[in-house]
């Protein structure tokens, strides 16, 4: 107002508008995406008796299923590469199974966020029947108490006997071990230019000014908020399923958390296909297109759309020594 | 009451009273720390939550480019409201409903406040996409419509930008007005354009509309964010708080009353315990004291007793012995006395005799002797002699006289084996012969003995023993008054003696009535008697025993009922100092 009545022409207006909308980001080199730390604090102890026990198929009724077959650290980046992911009698759920990679990152746990922590979200997979199917916790720490090296640690670390709260306690412990540090991005965050390739640097800054960073941003570049999948164009026009599911809905039963879910982290993106919570998209190309489509509701070209995902290749990290 | 009764109830209450203490200290908490600490994460979380309201105000003016700030915080105090909870506001700790409530209350209202925060997140992150891609959208399609030659087209979209722009930006609710008037406009330009272009269009349109819907509702959750009273939550139930402490702690201060209380009771009643202790040992002194002095009493009664009864024990066998010893002076002393009378008379015929010599020597005496005279008085006295001689009298004075002498003989060897039996009154240890005091012993037992037939067996050799003679007289009399009075008048008693290795043995044995097992068993208890009362003071054997024992040496009685006695004395060579000294 002030600006029209100094007599100024449209332009100069929105010219200045526009240089104060930009300005202020350029300002300060904004910190959208900062790096993970080289290392977790953890209790080493319990950390290794957590490792155990993600490892161990005694924690699913029939002794097939651990949280390793799901959550594959070793050739699937802490995913398993299915749509979805079977449990106990090939039973299966109907979302993806994420990474358990840097999740250790993420302010809530799940798709829809109904965990607040890892130690909370670890009471889930064991009892749930499609997944590791045990009728109850009291089950499992009696079929652990058979193995007296578990009664030995258990007791040794926690001054305790068996119980549902330090399984899942220790599990969560070796949990925060399982981050990626040292990804080339990382690496260029902390000053090291040469460390991602021209490319990886221009899809970074698309990234950046398409708006994808608006969503998926902070150390873990997601997980820090809840967001509707569909916010510039309604999913329900996507050909594929995934208005299907009502995501963090199911929890709150608020109308306007229909379809909302965590933005997922994309440090392990390119390396966890498929992809979103029903992993009902194949490719990251794929994926990255519906994004632009529906959650940022414009037009990329295919140059810009590669250069992202060569950006998005440069968050991969590495899997710390003596974690695996 | 007795005083352990008494003891009892004062113990139970206070034992009592401690339990009810620690039990009402347990059900208090430990205020000041419990204090220190909510006080310390009540502050931790007013500070918390002002930094939500702060780093969201941040996010939304973009001076933070991502939220991850703004997570942590939320996080955060929601991790310090629950573990508030787990260690201090939850129902099975903390009683007071009012001080739950308030916590419910600032729980929910930061619950609410986290969730508005969250919408706030989204719609901002989705707001700030559309503010930054809106304006350069639309100046594109300005441009292509400038090129297309569409005026009123190319103004409506620099006129929709700059309203954006401000109403973005500057929060104009003028230009909110006029963009929301400007969009029926924006669709109704859309067929005009290219075709190209129609893409593009849309693509615009709906980011405006996305501005105006998500900064409406991303300032609408922001507001209501900042706008929640979990500040005067947190001051509620900081407030609450205080004032529980305070009850807390005046009711900690009755606490400290009822420990004074309690320490007052404990004291009052230690007190009284030991007044009562004090009486009792004061009374209990007392009591000793008379306990003793009637024990002493009842002792030297005893002892003056049992030397008075030792005394007439004496005295008992000192009567028998002077009664045997004057039975036995008795005898000859009568016959001496009878011989003595008859000798007298005697006397008066030898007198007339004497008398007539007297006369026969004055006749001669005389110038003229009557020689005549002088026959008549021989003829007189060789008359009487002749008589006498007829008579036999002066033999029978012999006889009489030899008879006395036989008889004072006798006394003087009674006389003498009294003095042997009863140097009872010499108190020293002798080399001793036994069979002297045996045989001593017997003789003043004579009387006693009567006709009762004694065997003595005394064995060769038997050497001196060193004794107290006249205290083994008396067991010897003891032993001998007892076998005659148990045996019949014909009875025999044997005495043995004989030398062993050790010393010497005595053994003396009757033919009398013998005793039961049952009286062998008492025999050496004092007072034990089987005799009729006066007889015997029961004390004899009780003595001797002792006698006996004091000198090293043992008795042993061997009876069978109806068959006799046997009574055997040991006794040493020597005598050991102890006993030496017990003897005298
Ligand atoms: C049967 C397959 C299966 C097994 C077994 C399994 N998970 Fe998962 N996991 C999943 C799926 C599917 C999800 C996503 C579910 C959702 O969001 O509703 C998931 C989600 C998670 C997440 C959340 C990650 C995030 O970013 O939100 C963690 C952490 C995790 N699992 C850990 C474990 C642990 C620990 C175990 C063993 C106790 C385990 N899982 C066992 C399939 C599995
Ligand atoms: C408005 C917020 C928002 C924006 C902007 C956004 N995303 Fe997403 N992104 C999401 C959400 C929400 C999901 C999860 C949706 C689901 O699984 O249903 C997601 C999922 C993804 C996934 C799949 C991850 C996985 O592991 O399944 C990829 C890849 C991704 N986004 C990339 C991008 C890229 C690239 C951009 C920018 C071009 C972008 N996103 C912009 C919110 C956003």
């Amino acid at each position: 107002m002030f600006l029209l009545n100094a007599g100024f022409t449209d332009r100069q207006v929105l010219a200045g508008l526009l240089f104060v909308s930009l300005g202020c980001a350029k300002a300060t080199e904004p910190t959208f995406i900062t790096p993970i730390p080289q290392h977790m604090a953890v209790d080493e102890a319990k950390a290794k008796l957590g490792k155990t026990l993600f490892f161990d198929k005694r924690l699913s009724t029939d002794n097939s299923i651990s949280c390793a077959t799901c959550h594959d650290l070793n050739g699937a980046f802490g995913a398993d590469g299915q749509q979805f992911s079977s449990g106990v009698n090939g039973l299966q759920g109907t979302r993806n199974s994420p990474t358990v990679f840097n999740a250790v990152f993420n302010f809530k746990q799940f798709w829809d966020g109904r965990a607040h922590d890892l130690v909370e979200q670890a009471r889930g997979p064991v009892t749930n029947p499609v997944e590791m199917g045990m009728a109850t916790w009291t089950e499992v720490v009696r079929k652990l108490a058979d193995d007296s090296q578990y009664v030995e640690a258990f007791q040794q670390i926690y001054g305790q006997g068996i119980n549902e709260d330090l399984i899942v306690d220790a599990i969560a412990e070796y949990e925060k071990q399982l981050i990626t540090p040292n990804s080339p991005f990382d690496q260029f965050l902390n000053g090291d230019e040469s460390a991602i390739t021209a490319k990886q640097k221009k899809g970074y800054e698309l990234f950046k000014a398409y708006g994808c960073v608006s969503c998926h941003q902070g150390k873990n570049v997601g997980g820090n908020m809840f967001q509707k999948m569909g916010v510039l164009k309604d999913i329900n026009l996507q050909s594929g399923s995934l208005n299907e599911d009502l995501g963090r809905y199911e929890v709150t039963k608020n109308e306007w958390d229909k379809r909302v879910f965590k933005v997922p982290s994309l440090r392990l993106a390119v390396k966890t296909a498929p992809y979103f919570h029903d992993g009902s998209v194949k490719t990251i190309e794929e994926a990255v297109d519906i994004m632009i489509e529906f959650q940022l509701g414009r037009t990329v070209p295919k140059d810009d759309r590669s250069s992202i995902i060569a950006f998005l290749e440069s968050l991969v990290g590495e899997i710390p020594e003596g974690v695996l | 009451m007795k005083p352990s009764i008494l003891l009892l109830i004062y113990l139970s209450l206070a034992i009592g009273g401690a339990a009810g203490i620690v039990y009402y200290q347990s059900t208090l908490p430990d205020t000041e720390q419990m204090n220190n600490d909510v006080s310390q994460k009540l502050l931790s979380i007013d500070g918390l939550n002002a930094s939500v309201g702060e780093l969201a105000l941040r996010s939304r003016h973009h001076i933070d480019n991502n939220y991850d700030n703004l997570t942590r915080t939320t996080a955060l105090l929601e991790q310090s409201l629950v573990s508030l909870e787990q260690r201090y506001f939850n129902p099975e700790q903390l009683k007071d409903p009012m001080l739950l409530r308030n916590f419910e209350l600032l729980n929910k209202e930061i619950m609410i406040q986290n969730d508005l925060i969250e919408s706030f997140k989204s719609h901002n992150s989705v707001l700030r996409n559309s503010v930054r891609y809106a304006p350069a959208a639309g100046q594109n399609l300005m441009q292509i419509a400038r090129e297309a030659k569409l005026i009123e087209a190319e103004g409506l979209y620099a006129q929709v930008v700059r309203e954006l722009l401000e109403y973005a930006l500057l929060g104009s609710s003028l230009s909110e007005e006029k963009l929301k008037i400007a969009l029926p406009k924006l669709a109704e330009i859309e067929t005009a354009l290219p075709e190209f272009a129609q893409i593009a269009h849309l693509e615009f349109t709906r980011h405006v509309k996305t501005v105006l819907d998500e900064k409406a509702l991303t300032d609408q959750y922001l507001s209501k964010a900042l706008l929640t009273t979990s500040s005067s939550k947190i001051q509620g139930l900081s407030q609450a708080w205080n004032q529980w402490i305070m009850q807390q702690s005046s009711q900690a201060a009755r606490l400290d009353q009822w420990v004074m209380a309690y320490i007052a009771f404990l004291l009052v009643g230690l007190g009284f315990i030991a007044w009562k202790l004090r009486s009792l040992y004061l009374h209990l002194d007392h009591e000793v004291a008379v306990q003793t002095a009637e024990v002493q009493k009842a002792f030297d009664d005893l002892k003056e007793s049992e030397s008075k009864l030792v005394q007439s024990e004496k005295m008992a066998s000192l009567g028998q012995m002077v009664a045997g010893v004057a039975h036995e002076i008795n005898t000859p002393l009568g016959y001496i006395s009878s011989n003595v009378d008859t000798i007298r008379l005697n006397m008066g015929e030898l007198d007339g005799i004497l008398q007539s010599v007297d006369m026969i020597s004055q006749e001669i005496s005389q110038s003229k002797p009557n020689t005549k005279k002088i026959g008549n008085i021989v003829k007189r006295m060789v008359h009487v002699y002749r008589s006498m001689r007829q008579r036999e009298t002066l033999s029978e004075i012999e006889d009489l006289l030899q008879d006395s002498s036989y008889g004072l003989s006798e006394i003087s060897d009674l006389v003498s084996s009294l003095k042997d039996f009863s140097r009872l009154d010499r108190t020293s240890v002798l080399d001793t012969d036994l069979h002297q005091g045996l045989d001593a012993t017997l003789k003043i037992c004579s009387s006693l003995i009567g006709q009762r037939q004694v065997i003595k067996t005394y064995g060769q050799n038997i050497p001196l023993i060193e004794c107290m003679p006249a205290q083994l007289n008396q067991v010897f009399m003891n032993i001998i008054t007892n076998s005659a009075q148990a045996t019949a008048d014909d009875g025999v008693i044997e005495i043995i003696t004989r030398a062993t290795d050790q010393g010497v043995e005595i053994e003396f044995s009757d033919n009398g009535s013998g005793m039961s097992e049952s009286t062998i068993k008492q025999i050496f208890d004092p007072f034990f008697t089987t005799k009729e009362v006066g007889e015997g003071t029961g004390l004899g054997m009780s003595i001797s025993y002792k006698i006996i024992k004091s000198h090293g040496g043992d008795i042993e009685v061997n009876s069978l009922l109806n068959q006799g006695t046997q009574v055997t004395v040991k006794l040493p060579l020597k005598q050991s100092q102890a006993s030496l000294s017990v003897i005298k």
